[in-house]
Order: C-alpha cells, then structure tokens, then sequence
C-alpha cells in the first residue's frame, strides 16, 4: 500500500529540518526575562553599597563585557547578575508585577536595582506601576519610583514627577529632579529653577542645578 | 516591532520563497508545486506558534537605541567597560561627590503592598489592543465563511443516500485499484449537489448530483478517478491549512493569492493523476467541460473539493491537452526535502527578531576596531593626535549621579528662547547660594547648557569662588562653552590661580576654545609655571591654537629637559606647520637624544612639509632607530617641491626593512626624481606585494624615457598585478 506523503518519514525530515537550525540560533541569549530579573534581584539583596552602586550603573549603561565568558574581575554575585542582565533590555510585561514589588522592598539594593529594570522595561504597565508607587506611603518606595521614572525617558510620566518635586521628604524630591533631568523635557524648566532658588535642602538645589544642566533649551 | 507586522512581514518572505520555489522549478509536476504550496502555508501557521514558543532570538535589525553610544565617547573607546566609580582624574576632582547622587535610600522602611499595574487608554498600549480587535474581528468572518462551508456540506448529506448500484460500485473499486487506494470509501448521492465533490479526512466521501446515474460508464469512470485522486492525495487536508491560512492571515494578500494557487495546483495534480491512470486526455477534458457547464453559478464549498470550477478552468484543459507535461505524483525523497527545507527556513524566520542594543554597540566596537587597525602606522599623525589630545578626556568632571550619560556637545547653536534664558537665568541667580555643593552643580550646569550668556557668571565664579572645586569646575564649563570672549577673563584667572589644578583646568579650556588671544598670556604662564603638567598642557593648548605666533614660545621648550614636554612641544610644531619652526627643529633633531622625541620632530618635520627640512632629514636616514629612519623616509616624501631624491633616500629603496623600502617608494612618486628609476626597478623583484605596487605606481609618475622603458618592460613582467599597473600606469602618462 502506498501512503500519502506526508508519512512518518517525511515528519522525520520535519524534524531534522526544525533541529539543525535550532541548534544554530540556540546559542542566542534565552530570553526568560522574568526569571533575569528574580536572579539579578537575589543577587543584589544584602550587596554592600559599592558593590550594589557597581551592580546598578552596569544595569543603567547597559554595557557588557564584550565577550561574555571574560567575566573575571568581578566575583561578587550581585555584580555578575549586573553583568549578565546588562545586555539585556527588559521588554516582557511579565516582570513587572515582580519588580514594582521589589520598588518596595526593605533592602536598600533591592529597591536600587529594581528601579532602573522597571524603568527601562518598555511597557506601558512597568511606567504605570512606577507611577502608582510613586504615590506609595514609604518614602523609599516613592525615591525608588521617582528614580525609576528617570529611566523611562517618556515625557508622560512629567506631572508625576512634577508631584515628585513637592514631596515632604528630600531624597524623593532628589530624585524625582533627577529624573526630570533625565527625561529632558523643557517644560519641567520652570519648576527646577523654582526648586533651585526655594528648596531648603542643599542636596535637593543641587539635583535641581544638575537636571537645569542636563535640559536642552 | 509589533508582533503582528512582525508574523505578517515572515509570512511574505515565507510565501516569496515558495513563490520563488515554483518559478524555479518550471518543468515541476503539479503535486511537486501543490506541495511547496502546502507546505509554505503549513508554515505560515507554524510561523507565529513558533515566534512565540522558541526560546532564542537572532538579532538581525538593529532595534531603535534609547540613547545613542555615540555619547559615550571614551567609553565606546575601550572595551572594558569604565563604571566610574572612582573619581574623574585631572580637575574633576570629588566634583561628583557633592551632587545628587543617584538616588540609593539606606533607610529600611516596612515595606508596603506592591501598587498594581494600571494601564493607560491614552498609550499605544491600547492601539496594540484596537488592532488586535480588528483583527479578531477579521479571523471570525473567515472562520464563519469556512463554518457556512461545513453547515452546507451537512446539508448536502442530509438529503444524500449510500449509492447501491452495483456498476458504480464496480467502479469505485476498478477506480480505487487504479490509484492504490486502499482506504474504504462511501459513495453517496444527493439532490442538492450539483456536481461530484471529495470531502472527509478520516472517512472520506464522494458525493454525487442524482442526474449521475444517466451517466455513461466512461464518465463515471474519469469523475471517480479524478474524486478519488482527491481522496488518494489528502487535497482535503491541505485545502483546510490553505482556509485556515487565509483566516488567520486574512489582511495578509499574499495568503489569499497562495490559497488559490493551493486549490488550483490539487486540482491539476489530480488530472495528471487521472491521465496516469489511463484516461485518454481529450475525453478527459471533454468530461470536465460537461461538468464545468453544469456546475453553472454554484460557488465552491469551502471544505470540499469540487470537481470543476469555471475561474480556473481554461488553464486546467489546456494542462490536460498538452502532451508534454510532467505528470509524476510526488515522490518520497522529494516530500521529504521539501520539509527538511521547510523546517529549515522557518524555524530561523520565526526566531528572526530586532537586535537588542548590545549587538549594535558591540558591532560598533568591532568596527572602530577595525578602523584602528586599519589605520595607516606610516602616518605619525593619528598616533601622535590621539596621545596628546589625551588631556582633553580628563578634565571632563561629569559630576552627574549618572556619569555615563553626558549630553551631546554642539548644543549651542539653538537655543528655545524662553525656557533657556529662565534656566541659564535661574542658574546664574543660585550661584551665589551658600552650599558650595550646590554651587558647583550649578557651574556643572551652566557647562553642560553652553550658553553663551553664562561666561561672565563662569569668569566671576573661576576668580572669586572660594571653593576650588567650584572654580575648578567653572573653568570646565567655559571650555565647554568654548567661546572667544572668556579668554581674557581665562588668561586672567591662569595668572592668578594659585590652585595647580585649577590652572590645568584653565589651560585646558583655553586649549578647547583654540583662540590665537590666548597666545601671548599661555606663552608667558609657561615661563612662569612650575608644574611640569601644567606646562605640558601649556604646550598642548598652544599646538591646539595652531597659531605661528605661539612658535617663538614652544621653541624655547624644544630643550627643556622635561623629555615629555620636548615631544610634546614637537608635537605642537607640527600642528601650528609653520616655516619658521624648521630651523630650530632641525638642530633640536641633531642634538637630541631620546628616539620618541626625533621621532615626533622627524614627524613634526614632515608636517610643515618645508623644502628646508632635506638635510636635516637626510641625516636622519642614518638615524640609528628604525622608527626614526621609517619617519624620515616620510617625511621627505612629504616636502613640498623637492624635485632631487636624497642619495639616502635612493639608498633606502634597498634598505633592509621593508617598510622604510616602501616608504621610500612611495616617496619617490612624491619626488618623482629619474635618478630613483634603477632603484624602483630593482623594487619590482621585491618580496612584498605592496613594494611592487607601490614602485609601480611611482614609476608612472616620474617623467622621462627611463621610468617609461621600465614600465614597458614590466609588461612582460611574470605578475599579472605588476603587468596590469603597468599598463595603467602607461595609459596615465
């Protein structure tokens, strides 16, 4: 008897076809971003202030090490997460939840590295949530919001900032002028100057200063 | 990229190839080309499945980068990544310390519950959705049209009776022996159909109109042939992906165009089949006219096969009439290639995505790599550049909590009218804070905006700060600025300063403005200055200014005993190319001991390009370091108007280096002197491609009859690269 074509050994070449080139493209990074992100986040509980600094910048830059199997320096975990995620633009929605929780998280590093994954996450809902938390009743949370906010480089999350800027507490009013900086958008001018010539704390004139420099226009 | 304009964008490349495939294979048999079609729209339904399920990615496109690399200068520049966590060197000072900080909250406070996510209608969060509506709302008219198909195959049956007749039984069988089928199938008839159709995947169907039974054997015979041969070739299946196709891809033309080249191509194979059992090809063809005339206005069911079908028809007749047509069925091997490939192509595709940011910055570095390598080492210039604009990096203070980011220069050429006069305005106003640290982001400020209208505010801050960090960073900003008009206040403030860093500073922004003011009171710091920094910026900044007026100044340093600040001082010559500093560079070169530093007057030598420089260069052919002797040999092919070659110079086409011998030829076609022509003969036997070439090419620019005998005889010559430069080289003259 004579089968129709497509037998079994047709699927067979289906699929030696489908596993050659996988092996090829499976060298290209995984992109299990929700799982990056618990693992970047663990790494940095507890990190020691540099270390954690260290971690954050390499989140923020985005820079690798060029090779990759070249991590030699650094043996901190936290700092090997950094590294691993830094190449890495975060762009699932499903992280989010995860991180706006790590926004309020009592370990200073936690909240450190998560804000500038939340940031750079390209998703309405990531922007969204640091919104919300910048609302928060923990004036961490609401630093880490501001700060995250900073990564956005959206120009829809300015009235927020510009909420941030009128906070009680210093540190959010530091960030939330770091982030306008960031953001660059000439309209948030006229509060900064206002914040550089009124504000009490010297820390939070300066950031105001900072961001006037980093405005175009 | 959306996912959707993602799928659809695979889904024509996909369905191009298969295009592709069948122009290609022209003499292919219709089965051949019904199952590239097949199997092209199988993988447009396995393409997004596949998009969404492969765990990796293949970066191709680059995808849009947030901020651009190209900001990050000296970070692109080397590959280990700089985190700046140590302070800037040279006059930045603990600059950074004192600004806001990124924020990094040490205070633990109870945590609270997460805020949840709260989409916005107004983003494009919300077109994403509109268009998936849109679409689903597409898919499910498809779909319905594929149902009604369904609803009426039912009805069909409804009124439908198992065929008794035990001669068209008989011929079932005959026909079902004919095909090598073996699979059972039912024979129905009913009075709703207007014409025979196959339908039924598992238990498989032919239904028949109630006029069959007056049929003629004959034409029984090729209706169930042909029906069967539907059945024996599973054109049910494939007709359902190219409808499933066509709902999931219903926006998509292509899809819609493929789907019927599918229906067409099954229905051709199945004439072939037919005539490979035995039909006889006119009659055939004359049965399905019959049937196509009966068929009338009745539209194809979407889930079965229909037997004629007028829009195709004429082609499908004159397929079955042409007596030279392929008509094999498809074979095995065939099958299976064709979904080796199909795999192949759309495993790939499907992972095919945008490139993230690292790939494109790493490819930037590799290409900037390459440009370093591919940079000419013949050429002092590049090298020496790089090595003394290296003071230029460090004065950068980049204060910001976020180093890495620092705004494009060239900002100051617009400026909004409004917003930029409140800012500057607003930061002028907080210079006169108390908190040093705030005064110093505002200076940093006021350097990153580069407006002009701030300089006066800079130069107050430069001379009466009391803080030197402040003043530091104040001359930082007027070297951003970069503007003429500071550079008496700069001057001023240099003469003044008692800070060291703050000079260097100051220097460095004089050096950035490159205003030929600056001359004079430079010139008169470096008899003053003390710090051997401090005067080798100094000497930067002049060679920066390229001003002849500063030579008289950086002369004087050509002794120094700072071996660092002669190179340097060298270098500046160079730069400024003035005639006037070819003497005293001349007897510096006799006199000097340390190789770097000839090597930089050879190349400063060379810059001015000054026929005068000859002999002392000459010299320098003998000189007893090879990188001098390489240089010389450059630089003399760089002299304007030197029309007689150096004997050394004619020595050195035979020199043991090669690369001095190249240098040299290459001069030569500079110098284009004759008497070089014996020389750059002997050249054309030399080991190295590049030499050979090179004296070539010089041959042809040197006049007379001896350099035109020796290209004519390097016509003859054994390689054909010589003998072609030759000929170009003739055809030149």
């Amino acid at each position: 008897m004579r089968r129709h074509p497509l037998d079994g050994r047709v699927a067979l070449w289906l699929l030696a076809g489908a596993l050659v080139p996988a092996g090829l493209v499976a060298q290209a990074p995984r992109r299990d971003e929700a799982a990056a992100a618990t693992a970047i986040l663990a790494a940095g509980r507890g990190a020691t202030p540099v270390l954690c600094e260290l971690a954050a910048r390499t989140i923020e830059s985005q820079w690798g090490w060029g090779g990759g199997g070249d991590i030699r320096a650094p043996r901190d975990a936290a700092v090997r997460a950094a590294l691993l995620i830094a190449n890495h633009r975060l762009a699932d929605p499903a992280a989010v939840p995860l991180l706006s929780a790590a926004l309020a998280d009592a370990d200073a590093c936690v909240r450190r590295l998560a804000a500038p994954l939340l940031g750079r996450l390209d998703h309405p809902t990531a922007r969204a949530a640091l919104r919300a938390a910048l609302r928060d009743e923990s004036s961490t949370t609401r630093e880490a919001a501001a700060f995250g906010l900073g990564f956005t480089e959206d120009p829809a999350t300015i009235p927020a900032l510009l909420g941030g800027l009128q906070d009680p507490v210093a540190r959010v009013r530091v960030a939330s002028a770091w982030a306008l900086g960031e953001i660059e958008d000439p309209r948030a001018i006229g509060a900064l100057v206002r914040l550089l010539r009124e504000d009490d704390d010297a820390e939070v004139r300066a950031a105001a200063a900072w961001a006037l420099g980093r405005i175009e226009g | 990229m959306p996912f959707a304009l993602d799928v659809a964008i695979k889904a024509s490349l996909l369905l191009l190839l298969a295009a592709a495939t069948v122009a290609v294979a022209r003499r292919a048999a219709a089965a051949e080309r019904h199952f590239v079609w097949t199997l092209a729209l199988a993988g447009l339904l396995i393409l997004p499945v596949l998009a969404v399920a492969l765990p990796w990615r293949l970066p191709v496109v680059p995808a849009p980068v947030a901020r651009p690399t190209a900001s990050q200068p000296d970070q692109a520049a080397s590959d280990v990544p700089a985190f700046r966590v140590t302070a800037p060197q040279e006059g930045a000072g603990d600059a950074r310390t004192a600004l806001p900080a990124a924020p990094r909250s040490v205070g633990a406070e109870p945590a609270s519950p997460a805020p949840s996510p709260r989409s916005s209608l107004l983003d494009a969060w919300s077109l994403e959705r509109g268009l998936r509506a849109v679409w689903i709302v597409g898919l499910g008219l498809v779909l319905a049209r594929l149902l009604v198909g369904v609803l009426a195959l039912r009805w069909l049956l409804r009124g439908a009776r198992e065929v008794g007749d035990r001669e068209w039984i008989a011929a079932l069988e005959a026909a079902s022996e004919r095909l090598d089928l073996t699979a059972p199938v039912r024979l129905l008839e009913s009075p709703h159909a207007n014409m025979p159709m196959a339908f039924g995947v598992r238990r498989p169907v032919v239904i028949l109109p109630m006029e069959a039974d007056a049929w003629p054997a004959e034409l029984r015979e090729t209706v169930l042939l042909h029906e069967l041969a539907h059945v024996r070739r599973g054109d049910v299946l494939s007709n359902l992906v190219g409808q499933v196709a066509c709902a999931v891809y219903w926006f998509h033309p292509l899809v819609w165009g493929a789907a019927r080249r599918l229906r067409m191509e099954a229905e051709r194979a199945c004439d072939d089949l037919v005539l490979r059992a035995g039909a006889p090809p006119s009659a055939y063809a004359g049965h399905l006219l019959e049937m196509a005339q009966t068929a009338g206005t009745m539209r194809a069911l979407a889930l079965a096969v229909p037997m004629a079908q007028r829009s195709e028809f004429e082609g499908r007749v004159l397929a079955i009439l042409q007596p030279d047509v392929a008509r094999h069925p498809l074979k095995r091997h065939a099958a299976a290639f064709g979904a080796f490939l199909l795999a192949a192509v759309a495993v790939p595709l499907a992972a095919l995505g945008p490139a993230r940011p690292e790939s494109a910055q790493a490819e930037s570095r590799a290409t900037r790599a390459e440009v370093a390598q591919a940079a000419p080492v013949a050429h002092a210039e590049a090298v020496h550049a790089a090595e003394l604009q290296a003071p230029t990096a460090n004065p950068d203070p980049r204060p910001s909590p976020d180093p890495d980011r620092t705004t494009s220069p060239n900002q100051d050429a617009e400026q909004l009218p409004q917003g930029g006069a409140t800012a500057t305005a607003g930061l002028i106003a907080a210079l006169a804070d108390d908190d040093p640290a705030v005064r110093l982001a505002v200076v940093h400020a006021l350097g990153e905006r580069q407006d002009t209208a701030a300089i006066n505010a800079l130069l107050q801050a430069l001379r009466r700060d009391p803080s030197r960090e402040v003043r530091r960073m104040a001359a930082w900003a007027l070297g951003e600025v970069e503007d003429a008009r500071a550079v008496p206040g700069l001057v001023a403030a240099l003469r003044e300063e008692r800070d060291v860093e703050t000079r260097r500073q100051i220097v460095w922004a004089l050096g950035e403005i490159e205003s030929v003011d600056a001359v004079s009171g430079l010139g008169a710091a470096l008899r003053t200055e003390d710090d051997p920094e401090t005067r080798r910026m100094i000497v930067w900044a002049l060679g920066e200014i390229e001003s002849a007026d500063a030579v008289p100044h950086v002369v004087a340093v050509l002794r120094d005993a700072d071996v660092e600040l002669r190179t340097k001082a060298a270098w500046a010559l160079g730069e400024i190319e003035s005639p006037a500093a070819v003497e005293p560079l001349a007897t510096a070169l006799a006199q000097e001991r340390v190789v770097e530093v000839r090597e930089m007057i050879v190349w400063a030598l060379g810059e001015i390009e000054d026929v005068r420089a000859a002999p002392a260069l000459e010299a320098a052919l003998r000189d007893t370091s090879l990188i001098v002797r390489r240089k010389a040999v450059w630089a003399l092919g760089e002299l304007d108007e030197l029309r007689t070659a150096p004997a050394g110079l004619i020595a050195a086409l035979r020199d043991a280096d090669r690369e001095v011998r190249r240098t040299a030829a290459w001069a030569m076609g500079e110098i284009q002197d004759p008497a070089a022509v014996p020389g750059l003969v002997a050249l054309l036997r030399d080991a190295d491609l590049e030499t050979r070439r090179t004296a070539v090419h010089a041959l042809g620019e040197i006049r007379g009859t001896a350099a035109v005998e020796a290209l004519v005889a390097a016509l003859r010559d054994e390689d054909p690269e010589i003998r072609r430069l030759a000929a170009q080289a003739l055809g030149n003259r």
